[in-house]
């Protein structure tokens, strides 16, 4: 084999993505600063929503666009790691490496139950599954009277790191969300271009030929549901933390919905984003919510206009590529 | 003589009532290409998708190398050495020929960590990739898309897909349809120089192409097998003449048959 063929073989896309998300991140560290030199407290926990919100929606991203599953449910594991989050705390474990690790573990336990199920099916009938099961999560959780049933409950403490309290302002949650998102956007970049990305994408476009190679579709489907359930636990524990409090609207259906637009107005498998779109999205929510009830109108008729305008969508605007190991 | 590659027993299958498979018994030896012709309908797609797993016999079995395959997946049966070129041309179309072959690749490698190593930029798998693309003549479009292929091109490339996966058993199911006569021959050739090498089953309607490469016919008629023999034995049988080759052989051996 020749270097010619070699040189021509080696990714030049992996870079490209890891540029761009290094790009995002450092956006959110530089608004933090601004904001805390600013005296904009405000500001602070806008920006420590954008980061947690875009940890979901990243996650979520992931499974619609490199495994091309759409979950309508994925308000559940957010919901699960928040309550897991509220009863560790409870108990006196504030510890965020258990915290982390327990939510991640069950969500992803639930997962690996609900997701074979959901998987026997594709299309709309997997959408409304994995929504009935949401749901299902969403009734447990009203259902816990002793932690607060409807009305949901108010976080003991805050999270600490072997002793630290390390989330104890809300810059310092901001500044750790940021960091946590930066690890799971390398990692998930990283995943795009590795075997089992190149497997998985495959898929999305044509199960026939990747079972003909030799690959359970099925398996593969399910290890990336199992590991999207997972991140967003993660960010259902922060999202505890910034709120200082749990509830069952956490696993409304309406969140779920929510972060479908996201990802859909970030472009589908674009993981950077996202990110973007999770920061649009709230600052709507903040600005237009501020003004009237109807502000989804408003996020509504951005999305249209944008759509309309562009042919595109948001990640295409800001420039951000298609993800994946593409060749 | 040692044990067939692939035998199929008694297998059986309906599509509501319509009866596809008839009692089928094949055999394939090692090394062979055992052609399977027959006319239109006749069944050879379905039987094929039996064996490769897509769909599932009512009865019978299907035995790879000894072992009956007739209750696992279509990659269970992939990793065990069944590889399937389908009629319908069928590679990832956004990909380039590159990764469509480095994909098949991966699909032999057994493991789990290897999944969270890298894929496109593994110079060891691109070089496999590159030879398989090399033998069917692919070499210079290795980073072309899938789809910007030709359709003869995109034959090729799913014959490298297969070739790369080392595979027992080829299972061909009409190479040359919709290639031009060119490609056609180059195919044609490709397959010779694979024969001994690797155990093929090859459905085709060019009779040129059988002829110059089967070792032994199968004749599928109405889901049933009407006769299996040696080249020279289907040629003379007055009733595959009468049934359905005809004219074909004719043209095939210039009329000399
Ligand atoms: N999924 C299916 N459901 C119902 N009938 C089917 C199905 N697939 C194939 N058939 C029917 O089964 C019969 C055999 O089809 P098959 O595709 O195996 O034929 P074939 O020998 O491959 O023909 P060709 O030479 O045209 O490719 C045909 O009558 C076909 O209409
Ligand atoms: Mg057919």
């Amino acid at each position: 084999m020749n270097d010619m063929n070699r040189a021509a073989v080696v990714n030049p896309a992996l870079k490209q993505d890891l540029l761009t998300g290094f790009a995002v991140i450092g956006a959110l560290f530089a608004a933090l600063a601004t904001a805390q030199i600013a005296g904009a407290p405000y500001l602070t926990s806008l920006i420590g929503r954008i980061a947690i919100t875009s940890i979901a929606a990243l996650s979520l991203s992931f499974l619609i666009g490199q495994a091309g599953l759409v979950s309508f449910g994925h308000a559940a594991p957010i919901g699960i790691g928040a309550y897991v989050a509220l009863m560790l705390a409870a108990g006196g474990t504030t510890d965020l490496s258990i915290q982390l690790s327990a939510a991640f573990i069950l969500a992803a336990l639930i997962a690996l139950i609900t997701g074979p199920i959901a998987l026997k099916t594709r299309g709309v009938t997997f959408i409304m599954l994995t929504l009935a099961f949401a749901q299902m999560f969403f009734y447990v959780a009203s259902s816990l009277v002793s932690w607060g049933g409807d009305d949901g409950m108010a976080l003991a403490q805050r999270s600490t790191l072997f002793g630290y309290q390390i989330l104890r302002t809300d810059a310092m949650l901001a500044a750790f969300s940021i960091a946590l998102l930066a690890v799971i956007l390398l990692a998930n970049t990283w995943m795009a271009h590795t075997r089992f990305g190149l497997v998985l994408k495959a898929m999305t476009e044509n199960e026939r030929r990747v079972a003909a190679n030799g690959f359970e579709v099925n398996h593969f489907l399910l290890y990336a549901f199992v590991i999207a359930a997972g991140v967003a636990a993660v960010s259902g524990v922060l999202l505890a933390n910034q709120a200082n409090y749990v509830s069952p609207a956490y696993l409304n259906w309406h969140r779920s919905g929510e972060l479908i637009v996201i990802v859909v107005l970030g472009g589908v498998g674009r993981l950077p984003g996202a990110v973007l779109a999770s920061a649009l999205v709230i600052l709507f929510e903040e600005f237009l919510g501020h003004y009237t009830e109807y502000w989804k109108l408003g996020l509504g008729l951005t999305i249209v206009a944008i759509v309309l305008l562009r042919g595109r969508d948001l990640g295409a605007f800001f420039g951000v590529r298609n993800q994946g190991a593409r060749p | 003589m040692s044990d067939p590659v692939l035998e199929l027993e008694h297998l059986q299958m309906h599509f509501g009532a319509l009866h596809v498979t008839r009692d089928v018994s094949i055999e394939v030896r090692p090394g062979e290409v055992h052609a399977l012709i027959g006319p239109n309908g006749a069944g050879k797609t379905t039987l094929i998708s039996q064996i490769s797993g897509q769909l599932q016999p009512h009865s019978g079995s299907v035995i790879l190398a000894g072992e009956n395959i007739t209750q696992l997946s279509v990659a269970e049966r992939a990793r065990r050495g069944l590889s399937r070129v389908f009629q319908i041309s069928n590679v990832i179309q956004s990909y380039s020929a590159l990764a469509n072959v480095v994909l098949a690749i991966i699909g032999t490698e057994d493991g789990v960590w290897w999944r969270w190593r890298p894929a496109l930029s593994d110079t060891s798998l691109a070089d496999r990739a590159m030879n398989a693309l090399a033998q069917v003549g692919l070499a210079d479009k290795a980073q072309s898309i899938a789809s910007d292929l030709s359709y003869g091109e995109r034959r090729a490339l799913e014959l490298a897909i297969t070739l790369a996966q080392n595979p027992r058993l080829l299972l061909l199911d009409e190479p040359m349809a919709g290639v031009g006569r060119e490609e056609s021959g180059a195919l044609t050739k490709l397959l010779a120089s694979l024969k001994g090498r690797v155990s093929m089953l090859l459905i085709e309607h060019d009779m040129n192409a059988v002829f110059a490469l089967a070792d032994r016919l199968t004749v599928l008629i109405g889901g049933a097998v009407a006769l299996t023999g040696p080249p020279a034995e289907i040629k003379a049988s007055p009733l595959v003449r009468q049934a359905y080759l005809g004219e074909e052989i004719q043209a095939a051996t210039g009329g000399a048959a």
